[in-house]
């Protein structure tokens, strides 16, 4: 069955035409955020609040953007929701408190391997630390961007339908983004 | 952007644009051009290419079981969500012409005649194997017809009984999935219960008992588990879950359990668990089992 049909089956309540939508698009949802929250719970979140929204608004998708771009639009909502949350709250502490204690989120990043060497370690140390700090100083709108373009490969055409701006804004924002990311990163790397 | 208006400057202002292709074909052109007699900015681009190479790997995992673990709460939030709105499929008949209103009375009667006919020709009567009951449904979706009648589309639940052995697949799918059902304690345990008593040399089995044990939040589940993984007290995998259960399960019998099976195999491997323990248990039982364990593999009870 098509996108097209099953989204047509969703709509008329067929759940497995809906849960096969899910599974088209869920994989790709969970990475974004994921990545961009560095949070193992609030994707976990993220992805539950977003599918039940399109569940729950499925019936009123008159098919006038791709549904690739519809889902999105509900996932970038939801998450620049929360990161906004973030920043106001202060909250881009790498410590998060969890059930088993304190728990450096920045762990969820793989480390280059350093074989044993102290210097590269410490090199490898900073890298995180810096990041980190960029991370911070990229405003949520810019982070996204730079998520959707550089790890889920999207256009930039596509991600200013998602954002609901222009190509050219989109543009720009990336170009924001990897500025920062250049002075702060440039001499890591 | 014509190509005299390259300089070094635009150049490396464009370099991250050029390597995520989204620069126009008369950029691109032009950036290219700049580059082969530019020995300064081709060292940037390699820069450049060397930073997305960086951030590639700074790409956070996935944790292992997450994507399952979503999967699995949407289900129990899907359910959630269309749960107050269940009724049967005769209730939901019955409220018909009044959610149609008066003037659509007439079509909500033959809706009425028209699922009763269909639903006498098209419900299953009988199938091997399998016994149908009377299905719960709900009317989903609500469409009138030119010619006066109503379409209904309806979700129905249909309570099936299936029997067969665990090699079935259809079978054992199905009870690796009520391991999993959050809503339904009682069902994890029974699942557990064949699995201990079925299941014992089946791979996707040993991995739902594993599961079980150590994320399950039912004390009476994880016990079932730990009954079921006896036969698998020897392999790797299952000493390296015994070992983080005995460390970190908050329930004492799931603690004295899971000693007592990592302990059947005198292994230098649980020395450490087990000097761990040593410093941690407050249960005289398992303090007792550990520090046996360790006399009979010639271990100090107390790491250094």
């Amino acid at each position: 069955m098509d996108e097209t049909a099953l989204i047509k089956a969703a709509q008329q309540g067929d759940q497995d035409a809906f849960e096969q939508l899910v599974r088209s698009y869920d994989q790709n949802v969970l990475r974004l955020a994921m990545n961009l929250l560095r949070s193992p719970e609030d994707a976990y979140d993220i992805y539950q609040e977003a599918f039940l929204r399109v569940y729950k608004n499925l019936g009123n998708f008159r098919f006038d953007c791709s549904f690739h771009t519809w889902l999105y639009r509900i996932v970038t909502n939801l998450c620049l929701d929360h990161l906004r949350k973030r920043k106001v709250r202060k909250e881009e502490s790498t410590v998060v408190e969890t059930s088993e204690g304190p728990l450096d989120r920045m762990t969820t990043v793989p480390e280059e391997r350093v074989d044993g060497d102290p210097q590269r370690k410490l090199l490898s140390h900073q890298l995180k630390e810096r990041i980190q700090n960029v991370l911070t100083d990229l405003t949520p709108r810019e982070r996204l961007v730079f998520e959707m373009r550089h790890y889920q490969g999207m256009r930039l055409r596509a991600i200013g339908e998602v954002l609901g701006t222009t190509e050219e804004a989109a543009k720009n924002c990336l170009f924001r983004a990897t500025q920062k990311m250049r002075a702060a990163l440039g001499d890591f790397v | 952007m014509n190509r005299d208006a390259m300089n070094c400057e635009t150049v490396r202002r464009n370099l991250s644009l050029f390597l995520y292709d989204e620069l126009s074909l008369e950029e691109e052109d032009a950036l290219q051009s700049h580059l082969e007699s530019c020995q300064g900015c081709q060292a940037a681009l390699a820069s450049e290419q060397a930073m997305h190479r960086g951030l590639d790997r700074l790409e956070a995992p996935v944790p292992a079981g997450l994507l399952v673990q979503c999967r699995n709460g949407l289900r129990s939030g899907l359910r959630e969500a269309s749960a107050p709105a269940r009724k049967s499929i005769w209730q939901s008949l019955w409220d018909l012409p009044l959610l149609l209103g008066p003037a659509l009375k007439p079509m909500g009667a033959v809706a009425l005649v028209a699922v009763g006919f269909l639903g006498a020709r098209f419900l299953p009567t009988s199938v091997p194997g399998v016994q149908a009951d009377t299905p719960a449904a709900k009317v989903r979706y609500i469409t009138s017809e030119p010619d006066g009648s109503v379409r209904l589309v309806v979700d129905e639940t249909r309570q099936r009984t299936l029997t067969g052995s665990l090699d079935d697949e259809r079978i054992r799918g199905l009870l690796l999935e009520a391991a999993k059902d959050p809503a339904n304690p009682g069902l994890r345990v029974e699942t557990m219960d064949i699995f201990c008593k079925r299941g014992s040399d089946n791979e996707e089995v040993r991995t739902a008992l594993l599961q079980a044990l150590q994320h399950d939040t039912n004390v009476g589940v994880r016990l079932k588990a730990l009954e079921g993984l006896k036969p698998f007290a020897g392999d790797v995998e299952t000493r390296k879950a015994l070992a983080r259960v005995l460390l970190s399960d908050e329930n004492p019998g799931v603690r004295a359990q899971a000693v007592d099976l990592l302990v059947q195999q005198k292994n230098v491997d649980t020395v450490g668990v087990l000097q761990e323990l040593m410093r941690r248990e407050s249960n005289d039982y398992i303090r007792l089992r550990g520090q046996r364990a360790l006399r009979e593999m010639n271990a100090s009870v107390e790491s250094f």
